[in-house]
C-alpha cells in the first residue's frame, strides 16, 4: 500500500510523518480540527490518511526507525489508548507497546525487531489492554506494516495500518474453544478436572472475575460448585448452596431461562440478596442453566466485580460449553457406574467359582464312588444357577422367597407335588437367596435319601412366617410327615453341614434340628434385616440400630 | 457352630477362620484339617473375637476381607496383630488385591478362589514364623 517513492523521500531524514496528518493541525476550530487537509491541493498522502480515517475502521502508522517517533492517525491512536495529538507528534514505539497485552508483548516485540532486522513484512494480530477499559476484555488487532531500508540495509521507515477485529477473534475462538474443550473433555478422569477446563475457557473469552459450574441436586435443593476459575482478587466461591440463597433466580433457572444481570443492585431479582452478592464482589452475573427432561441439572455462571460487554454470542458460547460439561458429567458417572458393575460382576464371578470350587471337592469327599459325585455335583451347581438366574432376572438385586423356594425343590416336585409350600411375600437379598436355595435343596435331598420323601406317601409341609417383635425375623420351618422315624445322623456330611451353618451373612439367626418320630422338623429363625435387601430410609418405619448380636 | 475343641492338640495347633460363606468355611476348614491343623470357624468378627479370648491354643488367623456385620476382615487382621501377635494372620479377598504394605504387621494375602494347594503352601511358609 506504499509506494517506494514515499519511503526514500522520507529516509532523507524529514521529521514529519507518512500521512503528513500533523500538517494542519492548528488550522482553525472546526470538525476537521487535526485532520488532513482535503481537496485539490492535498497530496496522495494526506488523501489516503483522510480515506482511512474516515473508515474508522483502519488505522495508521508511521515509524521513523533511527529516530524513535512513531507518527499515528487517530484510529491507531484510540485502539491504543494514546491522545491523538501525541500520536500525530510522534512518540517513541515504547509508549505503543505498553499498550500491547503482557501476554503478547514479547511476541510483538520480536516480530518488530525482525522486520527491522530484515527490513521485510510485518503481520500480526495481538491484544491491546487499556486502562480506561478495565477488567473488561481484551480489544484485539491486527497489524500489517512493512519496514523499508536504505541501501545498506539499515531500517529507515516502518508504516503499516492496523484494524480492530475482537469480534471476528472472539468467534473464532469461540468455535476453537468448543472444538478443544469437547476434545478435552473426552479424557478427562474426574469432575474437578472437567469444571476446571470449561470454566478456565470461559475465563478466557468472557475475561470475568470468576467462572464455573454447579451442580444441581434436584432432591436436596443444592447447587454443588467442586470449583471455580476465579482472577487473583476474587475468591472462589466453590461450595454448597441451597436453592434458597439464589432467591428468585432459582426459579427462573428451573424454568430454564438464562439469567444475566448487569447491575444486581438496580435489579429486582437480586434486590434482597445484594448485600450477600457485594460481599463476593458480584456486579454483573450471569447463570445459564442447563435443563434435561425438564429437569435443571446445571448451572453455568459468570460473575465480575464491574461494567461487562457480554453479548448474545456470548452468552450462547456459556450455553454451549455447559451443554458439553454436562455431557461429561453424564459419561463421568456411567463410566463410574460401569465400572462398579465390572468390578461388582468380577467380584461374584470368582465368589462363584470359589463357591462352585467348594461344592465339588465337598461332594468328593462325602460321596462313595463316582457316579454319586456326578449326581451330587451337577444338583447342586443347577440349584445355584437357578438361584442365579432369578436373582438376575428382576430389576434389583432380590428375589422372592416362594420363587427361591420353587425352584430349589424343582427337581422333586417333578411327578407329584410332595413338598407344600406356604408363606408371605418376603424379598430376599442375594445371597440369602443363594444360601436359602442350596439350605432347602439338602433339605429335600436328605428328606429324598432318609425322610419322608423316601416313602410314596410321605410329603414335606415348608412354610415360614414373619415375626414382628422384639425385632422383625422370619420362622422358617420344614416338617417332614408320613415317613420313616428320623434319626440323627451318625456322621456330618456336606448337606448336615451346610443347613447347620444357615444363611450366608446373617449373624442373628438359630437353626434347630428336631429328630421326631413323625419325622425331621428344621427351624430356622433369623432377623429379617440379615436376608432383605436394605432399603433407603423410610419415615414411616423404625429401622433398628445396626449392631446384630452375635449368635 | 459345631466345632469339636480337643486341647490335647498341644500349644497353637488351631487355625481359626473366619467366613461367612458356609460353602467356602467347610471346604476351607477340611484343607486346615487335612493339612494336620484344628479348624476353628467364626462367621463373623465378634464370634472370632469372643473365640480369641477364649484359647490360647491358635497358630494361625485365617479371615476373609468382606463379612457380614459392622466390621470387617482387615480390621479384625489388625486387632488380632496388635493384642495377639504370636498368631500368624492369612487375608484373603475375592474383591480386593492387597500388597503386603496395605496389611497389619507380617500378615500374608491369599486371592480367592484358592485351591488347597496354595492354601498349604501357605500354612507351611507360616508356621516356622509361628511356633
Amino acid at each position: 500500500m506504499s509506494s517506494s517513492d514515499t519511503a526514500d523521500d522520507s529516509h532523507a531524514g524529514r521529521a514529519g510523518s507518512f500521512f503528513s496528518a500533523s500538517a494542519e493541525r492548528d488550522n482553525g476550530d472546526g470538525p476537521a480540527k487535526g485532520y488532513p487537509v482535503h481537496g485539490p491541493n492535498a497530496s496522495v498522502e494526506e488523501q489516503l490518511s483522510l480515506v482511512l480515517e474516515a473508515s474508522r475502521v483502519i488505522g495508521w502508522w508511521d515509524w521513523d526507525v533511527p529516530n524513535d517517533r512513531l507518527y499515528a492517525g487517530r484510529q491507531f491512536a484510540n485502539l491504543y489508548g494514546v491522545d491523538p495529538l501525541d500520536a500525530e507528534r510522534g512518540e517513541h514505539l515504547a509508549s505503543f507497546m505498553e499498550g500491547v497485552d503482557p501476554r503478547d508483548r514479547d511476541r510483538i516485540a520480536k516480530a518488530v525487531q525482525k522486520a527491522v532486522d530484515c527490513c521485510g513484512p510485518f503481520l500480526e494480530e495481538y491484544r491491546i489492554v487499556r486502562q480506561d477499559h478495565d477488567h473488561r476484555r481484551p480489544i484485539w488487532v491486527m497489524a500489517s506494516g512493512h519496514c523499508y531500508g536504505d541501501e545498506d540495509g539499515s531500517a529507515v521507515r516502518f508504516p503499516g495500518v492496523i484494524m480492530e477485529i475482537t469480534k471476528r477473534k472472539t468467534s473464532d475462538m469461540r468455535k476453537q474453544a468448543l472444538i478443544e474443550l469437547g476434545d478435552r473433555l473426552r479424557d478427562l478422569p474426574d469432575m474437578q478436572c472437567i469444571v476446571r477446563a470449561a470454566a478456565t475457557i470461559l475465563a478466557d473469552l468472557l475475561s470475568p472475575g470468576r467462572a464455573g459450574f454447579g451442580i444441581v441436586d434436584n432432591a436436596a435443593k443444592t447447587v454443588f460448585i467442586p470449583t471455580d476459575w476465579h482472577r487473583a482478587d476474587m475468591e472462589s466461591v466453590a461450595g454448597t448452596y441451597d436453592f434458597s440463597s439464589y432467591g428468585p433466580v432459582i426459579e427462573e433457572l428451573t424454568a430454564d431461562r438464562l439469567v444475566f444481570i448487569e447491575n444486581v443492585e438496580k435489579d429486582a431479582r437480586t434486590a434482597g440478596s445484594k448485600d450477600a452478592l457485594a460481599d463476593l464482589g458480584i456486579v454483573a452475573l450471569l447463570n445459564v442453566p442447563i435443563v434435561e427432561h425438564g429437569k435443571l441439572v446445571l448451572v453455568a455462571f459468570a460473575h465480575n466485580d464491574g461494567p461487562v460487554d457480554w453479548d448474545t454470542h456470548d452468552l450462547n458460547f456459556v450455553h454451549a460449553v455447559a451443554d458439553r460439561v454436562q455431557v461429561a458429567l453424564a459419561r463421568l458417572r456411567a463410566e463410574n457406574r460401569q465400572e462398579m458393575l465390572n468390578r461388582e460382576l468380577s467380584h461374584r464371578l470368582k465368589n462363584s467359582l470359589a463357591m462352585a470350587q467348594s461344592i465339588v471337592s465337598q461332594s468328593l469327599r462325602s460321596a462313595s464312588d463316582l457316579k454319586t459325585v456326578k449326581e451330587d455335583v451337577g444338583r447342586r451347581l443347577s440349584v445355584l444357577g437357578r438361584a442365579h438366574e432369578i436373582l438376575l432376572s428382576g430389576s434389583s438385586e432380590e428375589a422372592d422367597i416362594a420363587m427361591v423356594a420353587r425352584n430349589a425343590l424343582l427337581p422333586y416336585q417333578e411327578d407329584q407335588k410332595r413338598i407344600h409350600t406356604e408363606g408371605p411375600r418376603i424379598a430376599l437379598s442375594g445371597p440369602a437367596a443363594l444360601s436359602l436355595s442350596l439350605i432347602l435343596h439338602e433339605l429335600a435331598t436328605n428328606a429324598l435319601k432318609h425322610g419322608s420323601l423316601s416313602n410314596p406317601d410321605g410329603h414335606v409341609e415348608l412354610c415360614w412366617r414373619k415375626e414382628a417383635s422384639p425385632k422383625p425375623r422370619m420362622i422358617l420351618r420344614w416338617t417332614e410327615k408320613g415317613g420313616p422315624a428320623a434319626a440323627e445322623p451318625t456322621r456330618l456330611g456336606f448337606g448336615s453341614r451346610l443347613i447347620r451353618y444357615g444363611i450366608t451373612g446373617a449373624t442373628d439367626q438359630s437353626i434347630s434340628m428336631d429328630y421326631a418320630q413323625e419325622g425331621l422338623v428344621c427351624e430356622l429363625s433369623v432377623a429379617m434385616a440379615e436376608i432383605t435387601v436394605d432399603m433407603p430410609a423410610d419415615p414411616t418405619t423404625e429401622v433398628p440400630a445396626a449392631t446384630p448380636s452375635s449368635t | 457352630m459345631a466345632t469339636a475343641t480337643h486341647p490335647s492338640f498341644g500349644n497353637r495347633k488351631a487355625v481359626l477362620i473366619v467366613e461367612d460363606e458356609p460353602l467356602l468355611l467347610m471346604d476351607a476348614s477340611d484343607m486346615v484339617a487335612d493339612a494336620g491343623y484344628e479348624p476353628i470357624e467364626a462367621t463373623s468378627v465378634s464370634e472370632a473375637l469372643a473365640i480369641l479370648r477364649q484359647r490360647d491354643d491358635i497358630a494361625i488367623l485365617f479371615t476373609d476381607i468382606n463379612l457380614a456385620g459392622s466390621s470387617d476382615g482387615l480390621e479384625l487382621a489388625r486387632e488380632v496383630t496388635r493384642r495377639w501377635p504370636p498368631i500368624a494372620v492369612i487375608v484373603a479377598s475375592g474383591r480386593h488385591f492387597l500388597e503386603p504394605s496395605a496389611l497389619p504387621g507380617r500378615a500374608r494375602f491369599m486371592a480367592k478362589p484358592y485351591l488347597p494347594s496354595d492354601f498349604n503352601r501357605m500354612l507351611a511358609d507360616l508356621t516356622p514364623m509361628a511356633m
